[in-house]
Formats: structure tokens, sequence, C-alpha cells
């Protein structure tokens, strides 16, 4: 059991509302080992980013309440975790990036101050030691003249600069697994290519787990080892990047595929998006959560909600029908087109 | 930065000339009784009486040149050209003085006859006036001499003082008045407010938003009052007579700060209500932003992010707040004061109103100008401090 480094099992992240229970994790599990790159795919609203910030207890309770599964980060439950020892753990064995680089540093306190800030608290670093490796962090994740940059504050960065520096904060304490949650959606596409690479090249040097949460298959594609896709809060496949984009099992992967727009695409050719939209978390449909917008859904899917079963090896989905002999991904399935 | 203060004290100028300017001719058009016929009270004047009375103030002349007289006085410093000539004898004016010969410009430069001697002139520019010129320092460049003189405000119409004397023993009281309240302001608004954030929805933060509202709709000469009834007469036994006394201590047998307790309590009321309520609104915001979400995930403990993360952001309007509040108080409250027969300056200027003593209405007004410009600018320098986006001038991306 202790094997993996990080183990999910079953997580379930329920949040009380006025309106009713949002299950914005409903029965996520996976497994992550030292040194591997997982990609978490799917749309907003799917539960994704929510995952992450339970394991690390950042999502506030109430309204939030783990209500079943565990997490287990080298054999220690995450979730169970009281606030000081998840503290020593945040920031220092398991970092995080965020989404928004323009919002998630603090505008009144200079840059070098902020990223050494993990030093000082779980390395015991004098804060003129921890601004010092905050220079060199800063060279390392490529941001020129540190020296004097590090003496910075935010708003005299760009946006790309930024996200540089939220990734020299989290790597300052060497840590074991970097959750990254959609660290390149606010960013220029230049930029973007250039946050990945430096993320997979820090990755090779120091041989952390990084976690990539995303919308965007394309990144998933270049980077992950594995990659775990949800919907309505719940893991719809998981498998190694091969078996998920060239032999995938779920339909909602498929429709997935379908949407990418491709390079060779002419003016004439049409986008083929998955029709319909997400699920209320609140009322998620009764059976499989993806039958209403699924084209293949059958009675069976409507009524009884499929479990998330391994069909071969190392490769799991949640359809009733996944791995049945004859129950492929249709060539054409966007109406008009002809491919 | 210094750039940034010049600026600053350079904006000073049109708006103490726009303020001035307008004083000056709503006072004009003020209705009522004329300043003289309070002066003399009941009895009727002899109109060639008034009018030599009129003359001596100044008061003859049209409002804008009354204007050009307050700035030349209150100007510390006059560009003045002498030319020469030998003043003819004008018996009314004493020996040594010169006779002004020129008319008075808007920056002051005044026209005189021969360079004087060094030290103390006097010159009469009207019948029955004397001014002391260069009486700081004399400074002959070129043609022009610079003569550096004390600004003046003028004298009280109704008893002849000079109104930089009775500014002088008013605003002590105004300023110790003004610095309690703010303490106090400080010390509950900011703590208040930080209770109910932190606290949110609890009893403290119901109470905290009850009483705050209740302090905000409270007008405060109500409340001075049912104060004074309440400490100075009901509790006078229990009080052992604190309140009792007049508010300027002056029969010595409680210290001096007993006498601010209830004005200062009275002009807090409704900025400490507005202090808690931003601060509260502040800190909330704040703890929702992203950073404060970082901060979580780099590890550090609740205490340390809301005192050192969320602390320093949330207090930047705070700040912006109690400093152009506290500006506002130095100028005098008039209602607090007038309830508590404070002897501040509002409640001077507030008399010299209602008695027409214009030089004292004017000089009172520019001392609340000059302490209202140096609280926003302290107040913009440390907003500057707080925020850094200030600091660059915000031409950064």
């Amino acid at each position: 059991m202790a094997d993996h480094l990080l183990e999910v099992n079953d997580l379930r992240m329920h949040f009380y509302t006025r309106d009713g229970i949002v299950k914005a994790v409903d029965g996520v599990s996976y497994t992550l080992d030292k040194g591997e790159t997982l990609g978490v795919v799917g749309e907003s609203g799917s539960g994704k980013s929510v995952h992450a910030l339970t394991m690390m207890q950042l999502i506030p309770m109430p309204p939030g309440k783990v209500v079943g599964g565990d997490v287990l980060f080298k054999g220690r439950s995450l979730v169970k975790m009281k606030d000081e020892e998840i503290r020593k753990i945040r920031g220092n064995e398991i970092t995080m990036i965020f989404q928004d680089p323009m919002t998630s540093l603090n505008p009144v306190y200079r840059i070098g101050r902020q990223i050494g800030e993990p030093l000082v608290i779980h390395k015991g670093m004098s804060r003129a030691d921890a601004e010092k490796r905050a220079i060199e962090l800063l060279r390392l994740v490529g941001i020129p003249n540190p020296e004097d940059r590090v003496r910075d504050y935010p708003h005299q960065f760009s946006g790309g600069m930024r996200q540089r520096a939220m990734i020299a904060m989290a790597l300052a304490c060497d840590p074991d697994i970097l959750i990254a949650d959609e660290p390149t959606t606010a960013l220029d596409v230049t930029i973007q290519a250039q946050i990945i690479e430096l993320m997979l090249e820090i990755q090779k040097r120091t041989g952390n787990a990084i976690i990539m949460i995303t919308h965007d298959l394309g990144v998933v594609a270049d980077i992950a080892d594995r990659i775990l896709v949800m919907y309505a809060g719940r893991p719809v496949e998981f498998g190694t990047t091969d078996e998920v984009f060239y032999r995938p099992l779920h339909p909602y992967t498929w429709g997935l595929m379908d949407s990418i727009p491709a390079h060779d695409m002419t003016e004439k050719s049409e986008l083929c998006p998955i029709k319909g939209q997400p699920p209320s978390l609140i009322d998620v449909p009764a059976g499989c959560a993806f039958s209403p917008r699924c084209p293949y859904a059958k009675e069976r899917c409507f009524k009884e909600e499929p479990p998330f079963r391994t069909i071969d090896g190392t490769h799991a989905a949640s359809c009733h029908f996944a791995g049945d002999v004859g129950f492929t991904h249709a060539e054409v399935t966007c109406a008009g087109v002809s491919a | 930065m210094f750039q940034y203060i010049s600026r600053r004290v350079l904006q000073f100028i049109p708006v103490f000339l726009g303020v001035t300017l307008l004083l000056f001719l709503t006072a004009n058009y003020l209705p009522g009784a004329d300043p003289i016929q309070l002066k003399m009270g009941e009895k009727a004047i002899d109109p060639a009486t008034k009018a030599r009375l009129l003359k001596n103030l100044g008061l003859d002349r049209p409002w804008y040149a009354q204007y050009v007289d307050y700035l030349s006085a209150l100007s510390p410093v006059h560009v003045v050209y002498y030319d020469g000539t030998t003043p003819e004898a004008d018996p009314k004016v004493p020996a040594g003085a010169l006779k002004q010969t020129g008319t008075v410009a808007l920056i002051i430069p005044r026209i005189a006859s021969e360079v004087p001697p060094k030290g103390v002139t006097t010159i009469s520019p009207r019948e029955g006036m004397t001014y002391t010129r260069g009486e700081v320092a004399r400074w002959a460049i070129g043609g022009l001499t610079l003569e550096f003189d004390p600004p003046d405000l003028g004298t009280s119409i109704y008893n002849g003082r000079k109104v930089l004397d009775i500014l002088g023993e008013t605003y002590p009281y105004t300023v110790k008045l003004a610095l309690s309240a703010i303490i106090l302001e400080i010390i509950f608004g900011i703590g208040a407010g930080i209770v109910s954030a932190i606290k949110k929805n609890s009893f403290w933060d119901v109470l905290v938003t009850l009483s705050t509202s209740i302090l905000v709709a409270l007008p405060v000469f109500w409340l001075g009052i049912m104060l004074q009834y309440t400490f100075a007469i009901w509790l006078k036994d229990a009080t052992g007579g604190a309140f009792y006394l007049p508010a300027t201590g002056a029969s010595g047998e409680f210290a001096d700060w007993v006498y601010l307790i209830l004005p200062s309590i009275t002009l807090a009321s409704v900025s400490t209500a507005y202090a808690a309520r931003i601060m509260r609104s502040q800190l909330l915001e704040v703890t929702g932003q992203d950073y404060i979400r970082t901060a979580y995930a780099k590890g550090l403990p609740a205490r340390k992010v809301l005192w050192g993360h969320a602390m320093k952001n949330a207090l930047i309007p705070v700040v912006t707040f109690i400093g152009l509040d506290f500006g506002g108080m130095l100028s005098g409250a008039i209602l607090t004061e007038s309830v508590f027969n404070w002897p501040g300056v509002g409640y001077t200027i507030f008399r010299a109103i209602v008695g027409r003593d214009f030089p004292i209405v004017y000089g009172g007004v520019t001392i609340i100008l000059f302490a209202v410009m140096f609280m926003n600018l302290l107040v913009d320098i440390s907003y500057a401090f707080l925020d850094p986006r200030i600091r660059f001038g915000g031409g950064e991306s």
C-alpha cells in the first residue's frame, strides 16, 4: 500500500450549501509515483481543482466536507491530518501553483520575501538567507538579473514572470509533489509553452512528481505519464497517456478528443463540441452522469451508475460498455461533417 | 518620493487660492448685521464715525481688494520696489515710517519710495493703519528688495486682538480633542472591525455590526448631551463630579485628560463606527483573495496569514479613512465643541461667523486649510509606504 507516493482512494468532497449538497468530488481514485507526471483533465466544474485543494486541506470547512475516501501521502492520511501536521507538508513536501499569477502573489511584499517564506517556515532559515536562496531560485526559473528582481514587487513582473516566481516559490523546499492548477490558463500561448517546459526541466533535475490540472488536452499530451479524465466530480477514465490518447475507452474522452481543433482544419470544417452542458453538481443525473450527453447511451446508462473499473491492466474507465468488443469511437460523430 | 511630495505641495496652491477666494466671496454676500454695528452694540452710530472705522478696518474697500490685503498680510515674503523718491511728509504716519505709493499686485510686490534702513520699518498703507515690514530679514536683489515677515492674519474686529494670538490659544484645544478622538477611533474602530471579521457571523460580529449602525445614525450633539446628562448629572455622585466641571479643567481638581473623555467619545463616535465597518469589509474581502490561498498553501499558520499577509492589504483603505478623518477633526468639531463648551477652533470660528468677525473667520479657515492639506499629504505618503504600487507612480504594468 505504501509503495505509492500518493494514493487517492475514493475521495469524496461535498459542499453543504443553501441550495443543496454540491458533490464537487465524488469518488476519485488514482495513484502517483515518485517523479511521475499525472495529468488531470476535465471541464470547468469537473472537480479537478477541488480534489487537489481537498488533499491540501485548503477547502474551507464548512461548507466543504470530506464525506468519504482517503488520500495517503507516503502512507499517511492527508485528509485526517491535524492542522499543524498538514502545515508541515503544505509548501514543503507538496506545493501548489495556481491559475492566475496576477492575483496569486501578495501585492505589498517583495518577490524575494514571498519566495523565501517557505524556507523560513519549513527549513528555519533566517529571512536574509532565504532571500539569498530566492535569488538562486529565480535564476533557476529563468528570471534575468535575479539579484535585482528579487527586490521587485509583483506589479513590476509580467504575467509569465509572476508564474515563474510562483514556480520558484513552489520549488523552494524541494517538494515531492508539485500540484499545478491550470498554471498556463491565464498566460499567452507563447508563454504557456515556456512555463510547461520549465516545469519539465525542473522535474528532470529534482525528480519531483507533478499533478498537472488542466482543461487543455494538448498540455497533458506532451508531458503527462498518466492521465485522469474527470466529469461531474467523478473519474471517467484513467490510464497511461498512450492508452488514453490512442485507445480511449469512455465516450466522454472520445468527445474531448473530437472537440480539439486540428491545425489542418479548413474554414469549411466545423468544430465538433460535446453537445449539451455539464450537469449541475447539486442534481447529478441518475445512472451515469454523462448519460444525457452521451450519443451511445442505452437504457441501462440512465438507471445504473457505472463503477470505475479496471479494464485492461493500468487502464480504467467508468462506462458500462467500456472494453466491450465493438464498442468503439465512431469515426464521424459530428453531424454534417465529413472528415 | 521627493518629486511626489513636491508635486503634492504645488497642488496645494490652487486649492488654497480656490478655498480662500470662495470664502471672501461668500463672506462679502453674507446677509445680516454689519460688523461695526455688532461691535458698537445697541448704540446708534454717527455715520462719520462708522465710515472712519470701516476705513481703518479696511472694510470700505471692495472684497477683492480685501482679499489681496489678506494675501499680502499672510505672505511671509514680499517683493518691494523702492523708487528712490522722497516720500511726502504725512503727519498721520509715525516718524521714520514709509508711505506706500504704489498699488498692491497679486504676487504682493509693494512699491515704496526709498530703500529703508536695515531693520524694522513701519509703513502705513492706509490712514490709521500701520504695518511693520522686513521684520525677519531684508535682502536687496538688483533693484528689488525681498522682505521677510511673519505671516499675519489681521486683528479681530470685536476686541482688536491679533487673530494669530486668538487661534494660538484655541487651536491646542482642538488638537488635544482630535488626538484623543483619533486614538479612540484607531483602537476601537480597527479592533472591533478585526474581531468582527475574524468571528464572522458570531455574537461579536452581530454586536459590532448592530452597534456601528446605531452609532452612525445617532446625531453627534444628541450623543454629547446624553453623555453629559448621564455622567455629569445622573451619575454625578458616582463619578465624583468629574464630568460636571468646565471642559477647560480650570478648577484643577482633576487631571486634564478627564475633561477630554466625554468630548472625545462624542467626536469619535461616528468615525469609529465607519472605521470598524471599513476594517471588517476590507479584511473579509482580502481573506478571499488568491494570494491568501497562496499563503496557506505555503504552510503558513492562520495567525501569520492574517497578521502578515491579509492585514497590510486590508489596512490601506482604513489608514486613508482615519487619516482624512483626523484632518477633519483638526478643522474643529463645531458640534462637539459647542455641546461641551470646548474652546477649540471650530467653536471660535462658529462664534466669529455669528458675530461677523471676518478676520477670525478668514484666519481660522486658513489655519484649518493648512492642517487639512498637511494631513492629506501625510495620508498619501503613508499610503505610498503601505502600497508599493503607489510608490512607483503607477507607471509600470
